[in-house]
């Protein structure tokens, strides 16, 4: 039903667009006439300029889809015009035969005689003029459209990004900045201060970093797993030092994978989970990161011995901080060629990251 | 003063030896034990009987609430809350005069709270009207006890509330009955049912409590008063002067 609906707007639209040349011209004509003071009929001139404007009607979806399928841009414009070049000679010889025919037939049955068509010589340069205007203009209208909506699609995919990048620091802040994680930090810095010192000291400062970097905001283009590992680092360093040796975790970071772009706090979440999980369950919680460098593809795994996901996989998109996000601001960072799948292991749970290298 | 035992749960070891170098620098003499988690606190409480604990909420395994909604009143130590942020939980400890200490807290202050609970030892009636108070408090924000911590054969594990059938008063212990087992607590009827939420669980007589989602059937008896039947075939009795309770929940 709703084809169908779909499909008498667009044949109204058609047969409006032929209405209004034929309007259009018949004007020009018959005032050109007048002016002219020339003899003519009323009745043959519409004939003519309507079965000219609906023949071009008639046409017109047929020329857009040619425009559409082989879009002029700055870079490949000879191809393209080459097509509409060719395209324009039997689309030509179409309006031309259905013009003859359909006067001929509307001639037959007002009962004038046989339609003349004049001096074909002239005739069919003139029509192939004409049409060609009309074809120009199509074709502008055509590819301003479609460069219109293409700048429309990269902002919308820009402005999603940087909402989804927000998102993502809005979320890392909420943990950072989560009065159970800056609470219990702070007491733990009190409780070293009273047995060492330095031990306080450095935990202030590893704080420091990470508060610094959650409220920052800083171009993403040069972030690398470099950067994103350090951080993790940091962090670490502070969990371990609140639940000593019931934390554990070991880095195999390739050395040709640390300079590859990635988006910011991409692992952040996936070592927050990693944790929350697996202090639920008894015995110490073992965490292991790695990256590989394949080619053109960095492959970063986290590896737990927590307690996987239990019931259905889609737990993992609901369950825990921003996993859909993580998920999302790949795809956008990629362009969906990233990667990004899950498991569970006999022993704990394994998420992997497959992402193209890029250097920054 | 006989010698304290004193109870520091705690998941993080800095925050535990802080709590200890506070305690070192008071002037008592005090036996301390340590728990690094949730069930290792219930098991420590039952058996060490600490006579004064410092309970962080958040832990691993059992957090400190789930901790006394799984206590006998009999065995409630002078507790002394430890939190590093629970607006909820804080403000429930300020209507019911518990103590609580906020992390990072400094000597001043744990001063004043160690004092106030050392006072405290004393009054053992006191204590636990406070903890009763601070249970109603509790289940007034909807915290109830999801889940029971249970002994069989000297082995701790979970029954979730919503498995309990129904309960039932049995001498000093009170019954949770499961569609598999039964599992005896030391407890109260009218204190355990302090701890269920009350849309779910209902008291239906002096020696029950039933679980209103396994109800199959509810017949009228005599005098007044009615047979529930149960989902596995169980027959239960609503008396008359507890009929109101399930009727009037369920607008009959």
């Amino acid at each position: 039903m709703r084809n169908i609906k779909c499909y008498f707007k667009s044949a109204l639209f058609y047969f409006s667009i032929g209405s209004a040349i034929g309007i259009f011209n018949s004007t020009v004509v018959i005032t050109t006439l007048l002016a002219e003071r020339s003899e003519f009929h009323y009745s043959s001139v519409f004939i003519g300029e309507f079965t000219g404007g609906y023949s071009f009607a008639l046409l017109l979806p047929v020329m857009l889809y040619i425009f559409r399928k082989y879009p002029v841009s700055k870079n490949s414009y000879i191809k393209p015009l080459f097509i509409y070049l060719c395209a324009y000679i039997p689309v030509g010889l179409f309006h031309i035969l259905f013009m003859y025919y359909s006067r001929e037939i509307i001639n037959q049955i007002a009962g004038w005689g046989s339609y003349d068509y004049g001096n074909i010589y002239f005739r069919i340069p003139m029509e192939y003029i004409k049409l060609s205007t009309g074809m120009i203009a199509a074709c502008l209208i055509s590819n301003l459209s479609r460069s219109n909506k293409e700048k429309d699609a990269e902002k919308l995919r820009r402005a999603s990004l940087e909402e989804q990048l927000t998102q993502a620091r809005l979320d890392i802040l909420k943990n950072q900045l989560n009065p159970h994680f800056l609470f219990n930090t702070l007491n733990m810095i009190s409780s070293a201060m009273y047995e060492n010192v330095d031990a306080a000291d450095k935990m202030i400062s590893n704080l420091s970093i990470i508060l610094r970097a959650a409220l920052q905001s800083s171009d993403d283009n040069t972030y690398t797993l470099k950067d994103e590992i350090e951080m993790i680092s940091i962090y670490m360093d502070i969990m371990k030092a609140r639940f000593n040796d019931k934390l554990n975790i070991s880095y195999s970071i390739a050395p040709q994978s640390m300079d590859c772009s990635v988006p910011r706090y991409i692992l952040q979440p996936l070592i927050e989970n990693s944790i929350k999980y697996g202090m639920e369950t008894p015995g110490s919680v073992f965490i292991e990161l790695t990256a590989v460098r394949q080619n053109d593809v960095v492959v970063i795994s986290v590896k737990d011995n927590g307690p996987g996901i239990s019931d259905n996989s889609n737990n993992i998109l609901t369950k825990g901080v921003g996993l859909s996000n993580t998920i999302e601001r790949l795809n956008n960072f990629y362009n969906r060629k990233a990667k990004f799948t899950w498991r569970n292991l006999e022993n704990g749970f394994l998420v992997q990251i497959e992402l193209p290298y890029k250097k920054v | 003063m006989d010698k304290l035992i004193i109870l520091i749960a705690d998941d993080e070891k800095p925050a535990r030896n802080k709590l200890k170098g506070f305690i070192s620098q008071m002037d008592c003499n005090a036996d301390i034990i340590e728990a690094g988690d949730g069930i290792e606190a219930f098991e420590m409480i039952n058996n060490s009987k600490p006579d004064l604990l410092f309970l962080d909420i958040q832990m691993p395994g059992m957090s400190g609430l789930e901790i006394i909604q799984n206590l006998r009143m009999g065995q409630m130590p002078v507790i002394v809350f430890v939190t590093a942020f629970d607006q909820y939980a804080v403000k429930a400890f300020e209507h019911n005069a518990c103590d609580y200490l906020l992390k990072p807290f400094d000597i001043d202050r744990f001063n004043k709270a160690f004092q106030r609970a050392v006072s405290k030892l004393k009054s053992v009636s006191e204590n636990n009207e406070n903890i009763i108070k601070l249970l109603s408090e509790l289940k007034k924000g909807k915290q109830f006890a999801e889940r029971f911590l249970v002994n069989s054969n000297g082995k701790y594990f979970f029954v979730p509330a919503e498995e309990i059938m129904y309960v039932s008063a049995e001498e000093k212990y009170v019954a949770l009955h499961t569609e598999k087992s039964k599992h005896l607590m030391r407890d109260t009827l009218s204190a355990f049912e302090e701890k269920l939420n009350p849309k779910k669980f209902v008291r239906i007589h002096r020696s029950y409590i039933v679980n209103t989602n396994f109800i199959q059937e509810i017949k009228p008896w005599f005098h007044g008063d009615y047979v529930i039947l149960l989902r596995d075939g169980m027959k239960l009795n609503l008396s008359r002067r507890y009929k109101e309770n399930l009727f009037a929940e369920y607008k009959v």
